[in-house]
């Protein structure tokens, strides 16, 4: 069923096809990102933006993984959309277990580590500026009549370090199975539907969000009960103590458990 | 090698197999032929796991192709009539590639390529369709799986090109593999089969090697209608010009030549009375 062996053949073979396409999604992610700066530092002043600031290229950094690693995760398996290229990949003497494994190791590992250097590669230079600017705003008779108010809204500045954001535990493990349980998503939708898979999945998601959102205004339910179970603000009482942390780690399991079988019964047609 | 018994499979209510039986014990090259839409090409789909049979069993090397372990698939390769190359060059894929069949010879995917004049070091992405499927070509039969699926190989090949596949594919070192083409080119890859699978009717009409057809059956050219009307015994006949070609019983029991684009056509058009033609003179070959 695994064989090391094969699984790094099959991770090499993996890489020779895809390398380009990996490099083509990070570059223009990181083209992207050019622009979101170049836009803050054109249309605001620089010296006091607190998106510029740590916290703000925090949450720049945290918005982009949201955003592209589900991405990532549908596009990994888009030959199947192609019956021709689905067929050279579900015929690749590997086992189905190693075929996921790899998914697995791509997309929640090896994306997420490629995604944080990527991003510093705009956001060190962007973020020196900015601090550069500040320092030299803090000196000016201009900060003194702006007020220490400001200051502390804007933040410090500097080059954030993207591990901050995984600095406790509680934090590194909400970002990881939520991540986790969207890439499973998007991953089990491109496998699941044979045609127009990202179209149905992204439909699949938004039925999916109105149910949810229907179910808990309709039952007074507090979502935030579940979505913030990992911080140590929330508290939680009688079921819930036992219901959310099952929940919170078998919402992603089963989705790439689907995913699996997915991978496992997918004909070509 | 490869045991089908029993086999129903269909596209919604499009029935293509009910109760077929198919048993490939020997290696050799296998022309695997049928009207279109008679589903030849699911049938290979099927033979390497890629679809799943709604019932009855397949079995290659004893192996169910629709688990798809590792094991069987480095054991049967697949080349679609639509197929895909990575955007690599054959030397990339030789590196990434080849090692995931037991018995792939490096030195054979470096003569296959000399044969079909493909530079090793050209991305596919550079190369045209042909060369392309040349390529595809060199490195499934490189591979030396004991069983390759074929679905229309010489399609998109020139003239040369299909010289040069037929000329791989009748080598020595090809004989100890199964080898079964689907194809619609009959004429053009005739004199490297050994053995002809005809489907019809969601079942196998016929099996039977050359040299069945060649002692059962007559073929060839009459000159005129009196000419074929003295022929005994025949059973399908179309006129080319004055002349007639024609399929009829072997009534001599020397073989005689085979023309399986002529036979494709009686089987297709007189099937009843093709197989009728066999059996008196080869009860052998298997067919219904």
């Amino acid at each position: 069923m695994f064989d090391p062996k094969r699984f790094l053949r099959l991770a090499r073979a993996q890489w020779a096809e895809q390398r380009r396409a990996y490099l083509w999604f990070i570059g223009i992610g990181v083209m992207v990102h050019f622009v979101v700066l170049l836009l803050l530092m054109s249309l605001g002043r620089v010296a006091t933006n607190s998106l510029l600031a740590k916290d703000g290229q925090l949450a720049i950094y945290i918005v982009g993984l949201y955003l592209t690693a589900p991405i990532f995760a549908a596009r990994y398996f888009i030959a199947m959309s192609r019956p021709d290229a689905a067929g050279v990949l579900l015929m690749r003497p590997a086992s189905i277990v190693e075929k996921w494994l790899l998914a697995g190791v791509v997309i929640l590992l090896a994306y997420p580590l490629a995604y944080t250097l990527a991003f510093q590669v705009c956001n060190v230079p962007a973020a020196l500026l900015a601090q550069a600017a500040h320092e030299a705003y803090l000196l000016s008779p201009e900060a003194k009549s702006d007020g220490e108010a400001l200051l502390a809204y804007v933040g410090e500045f500097g080059v954030m370090a993207p591990w901050r954001a995984f600095a406790h535990w509680r934090g590194l493990l909400t970002i990881i199975l939520s991540l986790a349980a969207l890439q499973g998503f998007a991953v089990l939708g491109s496998l699941y539907f044979r045609t127009m898979p990202a179209i149905k999945t992204a439909l699949v998601a938004f039925v999916l969000l109105l149910v949810i959102l229907l179910v808990t205004g309709l039952a007074d339910a507090r979502p935030d009960y579940f979505l913030g179970y990992w911080e140590e603000s929330t508290e939680a009482i009688g079921w819930r103590r036992v219901f959310h942390p099952i929940a919170w780690f078998a919402i992603p399991g089963l989705l790439w458990l689907g995913a699996l079988f997915a991978l496992r019964e997918r004909e070509v047609a | 090698m490869i045991q089908i018994q029993g086999l129903s499979f269909g596209y919604r209510k499009t029935k293509l197999y009910e109760h077929f039986d198919l048993d490939i014990t020997r290696p050799g090259v296998y022309g695997l032929f049928g009207r279109n839409g008679s589903g030849k090409s699911t049938l290979l789909k099927l033979l390497a796991g890629l679809l799943f049979p709604a019932g009855g069993r397949i079995e290659l090397g004893g192996r169910e192709p629709r688990r798809r372990q590792a094991e069987f698939l480095a054991q049967v390769y697949l080349v679609p009539e639509e197929f895909h190359l990575p955007d690599l060059s054959p030397d990339d894929l030789l590196r990434t590639h080849a090692a995931f069949y037991p018995d792939f010879s490096e030195t054979a995917f470096r003569d296959y390529l000399a044969e079909f004049e493909l530079p090793p070091d050209r991305r596919f992405s550079e190369m045209s369709l042909g060369q392309k499927k040349k390529a595809v070509m060199a490195f499934a039969l490189a591979t030396f799986t004991p069983v390759l699926l074929l679905d229309e190989p010489t399609n998109g090949m020139d003239i040369v090109g299909r010289d040069q596949f037929k000329a791989i594919v009748a080598r020595p070192e090809q004989r100890g593999r199964i080898i079964i083409i689907s194809t619609h080119q009959a004429h053009d890859l005739e004199r490297i089969m050994d053995h002809i699978l005809f489907i019809d009717a969601a079942t196998l009409a016929l099996s039977a090697t050359r040299d069945e057809l060649a002692r059962g059956l007559a073929m060839g050219v009459a000159a005129d209608e009196a000419a074929l009307a003295a022929i005994p015994g025949v059973v399908h006949h179309e006129a080319l010009g004055a002349q007639h070609a024609y399929v009829a019983r072997n009534a001599t029991g020397e073989p005689g030549a085979v023309h399986l684009e002529l036979l494709y056509k009686a089987l297709s058009l007189e099937k009843a009375a093709v197989l009728a033609a066999l059996a008196a003179t080869t009860p052998e070959a298997s067919h219904v």
